[in-house]
């Protein structure tokens, strides 16, 4: 059985490599198949919440910016141009003529203002609308003709044309809705379970250098598909085109198998942290509360991880030592200054003796006596974090402290993180999809409930935090993107010194691509590999299945 | 005894004594890692070739095959005794206790464990150290298995109650519990020692399952279950075969015990 | 009830019963029989009459088997009636013993020979047994089994039927009970197992002056050993004489149709040339 099976592999990319030397066998038309993990919840693009739901919407919806996946720079869409004025408050947009919704009603100023009063419809709990509502007060549409339109906010947003990159102007004539879309794509089909398929836009308004209308594909096929390793079986079989996350044994694997095939994007926007318990009303003992609550303490630990390794052996070197909270990645906002932590475990041994602490016959005791050993929570069922504590508690047990590796199910962690604050060290990942530091509010800000570390305090507990809420505020309002970038430079620099989060490793982002798609590069942003997929182009299907 | 029997008998003899000898055997330690050589390939350092973290893996079978083999069969034990005690009670009982017990073990089997597991482990302190975490791993196992291995003993020892001698062992004045004792307690043994036989592995396995609930056996220890589980990735035994080495071991040592046992059994 | 008021003329067992089960009502029908001193009673009937059953129901054991009984037994003139479980252990297998109708399957197949003797015994005995054992195994030589340690270490998966049959026969004599149940004793044995062990009874019965209540389908082997007989019929005693007058002026005409039954052609064994 193993034998047929091989042959006829085997004989696909037989077929596979004839078709590539056909030569020209990319051009229009064609199926672009990829897998998702689950059906979407919605296809309301204003709703759109879950990863799956958000693919449709990037592939059917048109929005007036867009932030260019590959530069992190905005680009026009509908919008041909805009321009920030009054502080801020106000955005003007000049629109894009003469372009056609799906079902060939045009486009104008009044869809766009259509769509603001829907998404802002308090009834509608729209999670995009949410990311608008940034204080009291109405935002106001005032639409002067079919292509200009202004938009008022109540107080100025840092910032904000981000925020219409998920904003997909829905139709305010149109007999289909939601479903009248003015993206490359539109919905097709729908089978629950089994797949999602779109087809072609025929109004879609771009057209490529040549002059020829976008996008290249006749349909795209999402095909429900949770298991990994089936997904890469499929992908060898050529029945996927695309895998936007692979784990590294999967892309190694991949590599080994059609080098060719495997991307690795660089740094991804993921990066693992650990982090000790701050919260002072913690079940804890006093004198582990002392210790988590001690820079020197944090900073040992730091510095008696070996990153390096980490990255080598739990990731077999597809990720690089994280060096602070925002991944080089991010090219915006990354502190450049930043290095990550080096490993030097005698240096952090000889800072935690300068505390008072001592190494006893290769156990490490606090000045009080008590024998250092903490317990280190993380979710089950994640091979590369298991090797990371497994390694961790290595380098620790090097500085004699004794580290035990508590796996446990994901909402079990979260309550003891949220709600009983029941855990001494935590183990956790973290991807920060929006690049803008006005996302990340809810964790720095010492109130906020995503302060992980010591979470909702009612007045900063130490300088260092009063000094993060102050930065963090200040580049909120600031509109001079320089003094935005100095104030969370700074925050950088505060939360390398003060290590509340120890960040140990950004991720590659790891992806494979058919041989048999053209213009597709993973970047580190989502969606990782269709970014553009109305440029995406396949091998004729004629050829290969022939 | 056949010889086939001394054979499994030698061969287990010479499991358990390698197990219990690991630290003379394997040079190094289960949870050394030698990080410049992971994912090695069987060499003369390292027989077995080491791990993806460069753990030696012939000393992380032996010390796995000490955990596992001094505990699975203590907790199938337990098992075994709770639901012979539960079995037997309510199939000598017979009438209302019998019908209740059986209700439990209808009720027990149908419980939602992961809830259950979840509560335990949300009892336990998270610092517990590795050992401590292992005899609460197979107690845990011992305890909430007895429900199936009780219903099969009740419907035996319902029959035995029933039977010709245990009716002439009363019609001869033979006390209540001396009819249990003796009489159908002994009948019994050969469908305890199937049960027992049969949590063995099953313990096994399930205490790998019980890592996923932070309750299993702990880094860095090693254990049967944790070195079974890495064969769950087909992709990664094709390229390296030595990854069956515990698969190997396990069928072995079930299958000796088998030979031993059952044959001095009849 | 005092030991002095017994006299010869009190009978040994006095019996008067209903029985039924639960999906079989009437299994016993005002059955009233007694058996004397060192008598040996035979109740004769064909399977399913319910000759088991009274067996169960002189014991007490009938709830063993589902069954509830109703009526009067009386045993050394006390009714067992009011006896407790307790007491009526002490009378089970002490005063009166009981020998069942399968050998094999009443052995206990875990226990070997020795040991099931040795229950038997401690069942009622405060002697230890090893200063019993000598005398046990002197029972063992009187019922015709090899008497060695050997025979004692097996298991019944180990023996003949006729062995496993009088070992059971050891067992019920062990303490030489008044009265002895034997429940179609010799039903499983071939015909000259058959005759041994009825002499065996009627050698019992003489030189202990045990009583014996015998169970039996086989007109043959009553009319061999018993003194009386009392015959059966779909729960009801139909017939009950000498064991003479059973055989030769059968009354009843369902007796007649069991004695019409019996082989004419030729003597099958020894047993049966008495009449």
């Amino acid at each position: 059985m193993s034998f047929q099976a091989t042959s006829i592999r085997a004989t696909r990319r037989a077929v596979l490599v004839a078709a590539l030397c056909l030569g020209a066998c990319f051009g229009q038309g064609g199926e672009l198949r990829f897998s998702i993990r689950s059906d979407p919840k919605t296809f309301d693009p204003l709703l759109a919440e879950d990863d799956a739901s958000e693919t449709v919407r990037y592939l059917t919806g048109g929005t007036l910016i867009r932030i260019d996946r590959r530069t992190q720079k905005f680009i026009p869409e509908l919008a041909e141009s805009w321009q920030i004025t009054a502080g801020g408050t106000k955005i003007a947009f000049k629109l894009r003529q003469g372009v056609l919704f799906s079902d060939g009603t045009p486009f104008s100023a009044d869809d766009v203002a259509h769509t603001f009063r829907r998404v802002m419809d308090p009834n509608l709990h729209s999670p995009v609308g949410d990311s608008f509502r940034g204080g009291p007060g109405e935002i106001k549409t005032e639409v002067q003709g079919p292509a200009r339109i202004t938009v008022t906010f109540p107080a100025a947003l840092a910032g904000v044309e981000r925020l219409f990159d998920q904003l997909t102007i829905v139709s305010s004539r149109s007999p289909k809705k939601e479903l009248a879309t003015l993206g490359p794509f539109v919905l097709g089909e729908h089978k629950p379970g089994s797949y999602v398929l779109f087809r072609r836009n025929p109004n879609y308004w771009k057209k490529d250098a040549a002059g020829r209308r976008l996008p290249y594909l006749d349909s795209v096929r999402a095909d429900i598909q949770q298991n990994l390793d089936l997904e890469l079986l499929r992908f060898k079989r050529g029945e996927v085109q695309l895998i936007d996350t692979l784990d590294p044994e999967l892309f190694d694997r991949l590599s080994a198998d059609s080098p060719g095939e495997a991307k690795n994007a660089g740094a991804s926007l993921e990066s693992e942290m650990l982090w000790f318990n701050q919260v002072a009303a913690a079940p804890l003992p006093a004198y582990k509360k002392a210790w988590f609550r001690s820079k020197d303490f944090r900073r040992a630990v730091s510095s008696a991880i070996n990153r390096g390794d980490l990255c080598r052996l739990a990731y077999k070197g597809h990720a690089d030592p994280a060096a602070g909270p925002i991944s080089g990645a991010n090219r915006l906002w990354v502190n450049a200054k930043l290095t990550p932590h080096v490993f030097e475990p005698q240096a952090a041994l000889a800072r935690l003796q300068r505390g008072g602490f001592r190494l006893e016959a290769g156990t490490l005791r606090d000045p009080q006596g008590n024998v250092v050993e903490f317990s280190l929570a993380t979710n089950s069922g994640n091979k590369s974090r298991a090797r990371i504590a497994a390694l961790i508690q290595q380098d620790l047990a090097k500085i004699g402290i004794r580290l035990n590796v508590v796996p446990l199910d994901f909402p079990s962690l979260i309550e003891r993180m949220t709600r009983t604050y029941d855990y001494e060290a935590c183990l956790l990942g973290l991807v920060n999809v929006d690049l803008d530091p006005n996302s990340q509010m809810n964790v720095w800000l010492s109130s906020a409930g995503n302060h992980q570390w010591n979470p909702k305090q009612k007045t900063p507990e130490t300088p260092w935090e009063a000094e993060i809420d102050r930065l963090m505020l200040a580049q909120s309002s600031a509109l001079d993107p320089k003094k935005r970038k100095a104030a969370f430079d700074r925050v950088q620099e505060i939360v390398w010194e003060e290590a509340p989060f120890l960040y140990l490793v950004n991720k590659h982002a790891l992806a494979a691509v058919s041989r048999s798609v053209l213009n597709a590069s993973p970047v580190a942003l989502w969606p990782r590999l269709y970014w553009n997929p109305e440029y995406l182009q396949v091998a004729n299907q004629m050829a290969r299945t022939r | 005894m056949t010889t086939a029997a001394k054979v499994a008998g030698v061969l287990l003899l010479v499991v358990t004594a390698t197990s219990l000898a690991a630290g003379l055997l394997s040079p190094v330690s289960y949870e050394t890692q030698f990080r410049e050589s992971p994912n090695a390939p069987p060499c003369r350092q390292f027989p077995l070739g080491t791990d993806e973290l460069g753990r030696d893996r012939l000393a992380r079978l032996l010390y796995g095959s000490r955990v596992s083999l001094l505990l699975a069969p203590a907790a199938a034990g337990l098992s075994v005794a709770l639901s012979a005690l539960i079995g037997i009670t309510a199939g000598y009982a017979g009438g209302w206790v019998e019908r209740a017990t059986m209700a439990a073990a209808d009720l027990f089997v149908s419980l939602p464990w992961l809830f259950l597991l979840l509560t335990v482990r949300a009892l336990l302190p998270l610092n517990v150290t590795p050992w401590a975490s292992i005899l609460i791993t197979f107690l845990l196992l011992g305890v909430l298995s007895w429900a199936p291995g009780a219903r099969v003993i009740r419907a035996g020892a319902s029959a035995l109650k029933r039977s010709e001698f245990a009716l002439l062992a009363r019609a001869s004045g033979c006390p209540k519990p001396r009819l249990l004792w003796k009489h159908i307690l002994p009948n019994l043994r050969p469908l305890m020692a199937a049960q027992f036989w049969i949590a063995i592995p099953v313990f096994i396995l399930s205490e790998a399952n019980l890592g996923m609930l932070g309750l299993g056996i702990a880094e860095p220890l090693p254990s049967w279950g944790g070195l079974l589980a890495e064969l769950q990735d087909p992709g990664r035994v094709g390229g390296n075969p030595v990854l069956l080495a515990p698969a190997v071991l396990l069928t072995v040592f079930l299958s000796c015990l088998q030979f031993v046992f059952s044959k001095e059994d009849q | 009830m005092s030991e002095t008021a017994m006299n010869g003329l009190t009978p040994l067992l006095s019996v008067s019963l209903n029985a039924s089960y639960p999906n079989r009502p009437h299994v016993l029908e005002d059955v009233r029989f007694d058996v004397q001193q060192g008598e040996i009673l035979a109740l004769v009937g064909q399977s399913g009459c319910g000759k088991s059953t009274i067996a169960l129901c002189i014991l007490k054991l009938l709830g063993v088997k589902g069954g509830s009984a109703s009526g009067a037994i009386k045993f050394q003139g006390r009714d067992l009636e009011w006896a407790s479980e307790r007491e009526m252990r002490a009378i089970r297998g002490r005063q009166i013993a009981m020998v069942p109708q399968s050998p094999l399957s009443s052995l206990n197949p875990a226990l070997r020979i020795g040991a099931q003797l040795k229950e038997a015994w401690r069942a009622h005995a405060e002697e230890e047994w090893e200063a019993a054992k000598p005398r046990v195994l002197q029972l063992l030589e009187s019922v015709d089994l090899p008497c060695d340690e050997g025979f004692l270490r097996r298991v019944p998966s180990q023996i003949s039927v006729g062995q496993a049959q009088r070992v059971l026969i050891a067992m019920a004599v062990i303490h030489r009970p008044r009265l002895l149940i034997a429940d179609e004793p010799t039903s499983a044995l071939d015909l000259i197992t058959q005759r041994e062990v009825l002499d065996l009874f009627a050698r019992l019965n003489r030189e202990l002056n045990m009583a014996i209540l015998y169970i039996s389908h086989d007109l043959l082997s009553v009319a061999a050993l018993c003194h009386r007989a009392a015959v059966l019929e779909r729960g009801r005693i139909v017939e009950c004489g000498t064991a003479e007058q059973i055989f030769e002026r059968p009354a009843h005409p369902y007796t007649r149709r069991l004695i019409d039954a019996l082989p004419r052609v030729g003597q099958p064994s020894g047993v049966g040339q008495s009449f």
